[in-house]
This record gives C-alpha cells, structure tokens and sequence, in this order.
C-alpha cells in the first residue's frame, strides 16, 4: 500500500512537471493540494479526478480547456496527437515534455505497447511543429521577421517604444491622489485631520485626479506591401510590451491574430518562434475591414477596457471592402477613447492619403502620422502627447489650450503636407 | 465534509443547476479551503452561484462589488469621522473627563464603520464572500486583496489585529476585462463557467419558473441555443433566457411554434443591441424556430 502511494506521488510530481512545462504556474502548494485530492474519494475514478485537478491547475481560460487534454495524454496516454497539435498552434509546444512522458510511462512499465504509439506519433506531431517553424518557402516577410533577431538593428524603435510608452498616461475618473492643493476637497480627510485640532477643519485636503498608464491596443498590418517596415514596427510592438503596461498587440493579415503572449514571452528566441507560427499567412493582402471586424467583436471588450488608446501602423491598401472597414473603424472609434493611424508612406513627400482604406478611416481618427523610420517614430511621442485625453508624462500640466477640433486636424495635415 | 453529489444535490434545492464540474469545484472549495475564482461571459450566473452556495452552506451571504477605485476604506474598515467630531464636541465643556480616556472612547468598536471584507471575517459561522467582477478593481486592490485571503486577518492601527473568527468561504467572479495577476490565479481553484447545455438550460428554467411546462421550456432552450449559434454582437446568457421565459410565460405562450408573432416582440428581453435585432428578424427568427420544432 505504502509502495503504491510512493508511485502516485511520484507520478503526480511528474506530472505537475509536464504542466510547468508547458506553460501552468504550478507551485508547491498546488502540488501538495493535488496530493489531498488524490488520497479523498475524488481519485477514485478519472472522470471525477480530471475536473477537481483542472480546478486545482488552471489559471485561465486558456489552461482550462487545455488541460483535459494533458491529463488524458499523462494518465490515460490518449489524444497525445491532439495535445501537441494544439500546444504547438498555440505556440507552446514543448514536445520535449510529452517525450518525458512516454518514456516515463515505459519506464513504470505501463503498457510499453502504447509508449510506442505516444512515441510515434509524437515523432510526427513534434515533426510537423518543427517543419512549420521553418518551412523551405518561407516568405519575404518570415525572414524580415527573423531579422528583428538582430540586437543591434532595431534596438532604437524598441527603445523610443518603451519612453514613449511610458510617458503616456490617462487620467483616472475614480481613482484621485492626495495633494497639497487641487480643484477638489477631499472632505473625510478633512475630518480626520480636523481631529487633531478638536475638530475645527484648519488643515485642508484635496484630491486631483490620479494619472495612470493609458492601454494600448496595437493592431500591426503585416501584409506583402507592409513588408519593409514590418521588423520596425514588431519591435516597436516589443518595446511598448514592458512589464507593467497592459498592451496588447495583433497582427492584421488576411485574417488577424493576437499575439500578445508571444510577446511577452521572457526569451527573446522564443518569442520569436512564436511570432513565426502565428504570423502564418504574413504577405498576402490585407482585409482591413474583416480584421478591424473581427477585433471589436471577439477582442475589444478586453483589450480595450477602461481608459485605451488604439494604434493601427497601416499603410492602408485594402483588398476587401472600404465601406466595410469604414463601419468597423466607426464602431472602433466609440470603443477607445483615441485612435491613432500610423501610415509607414505619410513620411514620404508627396504623400497623398488616397489609398481607398485610408480614404474610409480617415474621418475617424485623432491623430494620423507618419512612421516609417525610427526619426518619425521619435517624433510621434510629442504628437501623442498633443491629442486630448492623453496625457503626457513629463508635460501634462502644460497641455495645448486649443480645441480638440484644431488639434487633430493639426495631427492630420501633418500626414497630408 | 459533502461529497459532489450532495452540493450537486444542494445547489439545485436552492434553484441553481450546476454542472458537475463545478459541484467539484465547490467541492474541493471545502476540502482544501481555497477561493474560488468563475470566468465566463455575462450572465452565466457566476453571481448566482455564489448566493446559491450560501444556501447550501446556510450561511450569509457578503457581497463585495468591485469597481474601479475601490480602495480600502470602502472595502475593509473605516472610522466614522463624523461621529467622533461629534463625540468630542459634545464633551466640550465637560472637564471632568481626562483627555487620554476621550480618546480611548473614540477608537473603539461604536465609531468603526464594518465593511464586506471585515464584516465577512467577524463572522462566527463561516459565510460566503462573493467578491463579485474582481478585474473592475484595480491592481493595488488585488494585491491588497491577495494579502487577505491568504492571512485572513487585518491590522488596524487603532485597535490591533483582527483575526478571522472563521475562514469565509470565497468566491471571485471576472468578466475578463482585464488580466488578473498569477499570484491570484495561483491561490484560486479555477471554473470556466460556459453558456448551459439545451437539457440544462431547460432544467434551469423550470427550476426558476415552475409554471413553465416541460415542453416550453425545452423549446426556450433550444432557441435560445440556436440565437448563441449566431453571429450576434452580444450573446444572451442564461439570466436573458429566464427574462425571455418569464416574458412568453406572462404573454400566455404555450407553443413556440404558434405564437411567432409574440416570440418576435419578445425578443427585445433576448438581444441587447440595435444590431442584433436587426440580424435576427421575422424570416431569421421564423427558420429558427422551424430548426427547434
């Protein structure tokens, strides 16, 4: 009896393991709970184990639907295809772990007729991840994409990404500082401070709106005509990533995809292997209209919660329906409170938005610009700065007493001069 | 400690008909005293769970509602600053009192205002604390809350440390409008709380409106199934399913079939946007009410 529990934990340990590898924050506790779930009557069968230790494991919505999947392909050594297949579309594939598996259930001496069939078709399954991650035809764009491997490049958009980032605030509604003087008294405060002086109120509060970093939303048309400034604008997506700042990055191809947590990924390498699986499809034309669709329904809500600002970095040469994207970019421009388009072609002199995209989302934005290098990149900050309802770090006292109306019409001409 | 069955069982006596992977949830909520934190679209009835849990608990329930700039003050405690001004102007006058003994008088129990979060740790018998859309709160109040829940006690100033006379049982809802950190994750059991299965949702129906009949309710399910397989703008969950059940019911519906005319003017308790209104029309709503017949 003792004997066989000392092989459950075991196996347990295993596979707490497997799931840290492959993405699930596990810690000791976690593991220690999931040994009470498997001494209680829970364990008596899989169909009662499998929902307590997802409960237990996932975090996230992501990890939850996933699970049953690893815990079939750890316990009952099923659907091990399928949970490679589905780690490695969702750019998490460490097949590596899987291997671990089966040879751990050979070892156990569980049926070394199925550790076969694990092995073999995790030979396929983790082939085909590896051929996706390099295939002979890599596009123009695929490579231009491997180049941001370059530390050196492109370090400056990251750079002038992360400052600029950074000096974006919004001011908060609710939330409100404590300040020596302000527009608003902050009465209980008053009061308490009322107290020291027997309750005559001498020593007065006041509350200011508190500033706090404004989200991000950045939408990346990685299409064939995009190619050149694709590297640029994927770091400057890196750079506005930092820790602490809620942004949220897609790419807009011919359909779109999110790839935030690519991004996040600690490991430079591996972010980029990410980014290459999902940018799947990268160079063909653009859809503007079905991706911008597509985020407000399935993605606004959460990328665009609270006080946010939106960036599209397009050059605006639609294949799909101009009308449709004029729709989505009104409906787009009540969800966020600015939204900005930065066009890689404005810098050039000569430049006439005439592009039958650009021409439909034109009457929606605050600020259209160009970006097409690391200087106008530079440049946007100041220009950011300027659109009401974002407020610059260093300068946000000073905010430009004209209308709004002057303003963004300002931001516009700049692209049109 | 219950086995699944009977929170299953529990549940579904207070009116709320859970899956049985939540029933392990709640069942494993027990069993190693951890929060338990429900995802999943608007009105799929996390808050409803967590009152129906009281039930089966027969404990009390304590709401917090998140939103942002909840801070401390409006969640755990504060001092009824008023009363004490009031308390020291009224003794004006009176010398007799020494100074040292106002004060005392002035930080004790009579002039502390109880908020949810202390309210739920002062309770003799353990309660259900529903912290309720957690991601409106803002990271400072997650933190805050993180430190909580794991000591399950506070310090205030004034009056020392309050230990929890019970550890509340905990549950946390989020809509996903905003990352939660892994640190709450991490402490949390974890349920995905999904759009109800067509049985299910029957079965929710008539455990809500027992007038409805067995037939009507099938067929409110199964429309209602068809509607979220559309490509709606905002998909209703099972709290418009129960408006829209409950509006038929008051209209003296009996048959989906024959009263297309009433299911289109209902369908307003269904579809919250103009848009969606207009994707499902007389002819949309008329095929799929043949679909479910």
């Amino acid at each position: 009896m003792a004997d066989a529990e000392a092989r459950l934990a075991r196996r347990l340990a295993a596979f707490t393991a497997t799931l840290r590898g492959s993405g699930f924050s596990v810690g000791l506790h976690e593991t220690e709970d999931a040994g009470r779930i498997l001494a209680s009557p829970l364990a008596a069968t899989s169909s009662s184990l499998r929902p307590a230790l997802r409960a237990l494991f996932a975090g996230q919505y992501d990890e939850w639907r996933r699970f049953d999947e690893w815990f079939d392909a750890f316990f009952l050594g099923r659907h091990v295809r399928s949970a490679v297949r589905t780690s490695a579309a969702a750019g998490t594939a460490r097949p590596k772990n899987l291997r671990e598996i089966a040879a751990e259930r050979a070892a156990t001496g569980n049926g070394s007729e199925t550790s076969d069939t694990i092995a073999e078709a995790m030979d396929r399954g983790g082939g085909r991840a590896m051929r996706e991650g390099a295939s002979p035809s890599e596009s123009r764009t695929e490579r231009a994409m491997r180049e941001i491997a370059d530390p050196e490049a492109l370090a400056e958009a990251e750079a002038i990404a992360r400052t600029l980032s950074r000096r974006l605030l919004a001011s908060t509604r609710r939330r409100q500082r404590l300040a020596r003087r302000g527009r608003r008294l902050d009465l209980r405060r008053t009061l308490r401070r009322a107290l020291a002086r027997g309750g005559t109120p001498i020593d007065l509060a006041w509350r200011r709106p508190r500033l706090k970093p404004l989200r991000i939303a950045l939408l990346i048309d990685v299409s064939g005509s995009m190619d050149s400034f694709t590297p640029l604008f994927i770091r400057f997506a890196l750079g506005m990533m930092h820790p602490g700042r809620r942004t949220a990055t897609f790419l807009m191809h011919t359909r779109l995809v999110e790839v935030t947590a690519a991004l996040r990924d600690r490991d430079p390498e591996r972010a980029l292997d990410k980014l290459t699986l999902l940018s799947k499809g990268v160079g063909g034309g653009t859809r503007l209209g079905e991706s911008l669709a597509l985020f407000n329904r399935r993605h606004a809500r959460r990328a665009l919660a609270g006080r946010a600002a939106c960036l599209i970095l397009s050059d605006g040469y639609e294949t799909g329906d101009p009308d449709l994207l004029g729709r989505e970019m009104a409906s787009l421009r009540k969800r966020c409170r600015r939204l900005v388009w930065l066009n890689p072609l404005a810098g050039e002199s000569g430049y006439q938005p005439l592009a039958r995209g650009m021409q439909a989302a034109l009457p929606h934005l605050a600020l259209f610009a160009a970006a097409g290098n690391v200087r106008e990149l530079a440049e946007l900050a100041e220009y950011l700065g300027r659109i009401p309802g974002i407020r610059h770090g260093r300068a946000r006292l000073h905010l430009s007493p004209r209308s709004p109306e002057a303003e963004s019409s300002e931001g516009v001409n700049r692209g049109l001069e | 400690m219950r086995s699944r069955e009977e929170i299953a069982t529990g549940l579904a006596e207070a009116g709320y008909i859970a899956d049985r992977d939540l029933a392990t949830a709640a069942m494993l909520m027990e069993m190693l005293g951890r929060p338990l934190l429900l995802e999943g679209e608007a009105g799929v009835g996390k808050t409803a769970f967590a009152a129906a849990l009281a039930e089966v608990h027969r404990a009390r329930l304590i709401r917090l509602q998140c939103y942002e700039g909840l801070d401390q003050a409006a969640a755990l405690y504060e001092w009824n600053y008023q009363r004490q001004i009031l308390a020291i102007k009224a003794r004006e006058g009176h010398p007799g009192e020494s100074p040292a003994a106002i004060e005392e008088s002035l930080f004790t129990e009579r002039y502390l205002l109880e908020r949810p979060l202390l309210a739920a740790i002062r309770q003799p018998v353990p309660p259900v604390l529903l912290i309720d859309e957690i991601d409106r709160a803002d990271e400072e109040f997650e933190a805050f809350l993180l430190e909580l829940l794991s000591d399950f006690q506070v310090s205030i100033p004034e009056l020392g440390t309050i230990t929890a006379l019970s550890i509340p049982r905990v549950v946390l809802t989020s809509n996903g409008t905003r990352e939660l950190s892994d640190a709450l994750r991490r402490r949390c059991l974890y349920h995905y709380v999904a759009f109800p299965d067509v049985d299910r949702e029957a079965a929710i129906l008539q455990a809500r409106l027992p007038q409805l009949g067995v037939t009507l309710a099938l067929q409110v399910a199964r429309l209602v199934a068809e509607v979220r397989r559309e490509d709606l703008r905002k998909l209703p969950g099972v709290a418009e399913s129960l408006d829209w059940a409950a509006a038929l019911l008051g209209l003296g519906v009996q048959q989906a079939a024959t009263s297309l005319e009433v299911l289109h003017e209902t369908l307003s308790c269904l579809l919250k946007t103009e848009e969606d209104h207009a994707r499902i029309d007389r002819v949309a709503l008329a095929r799929l009410v043949a679909r479910v017949a």
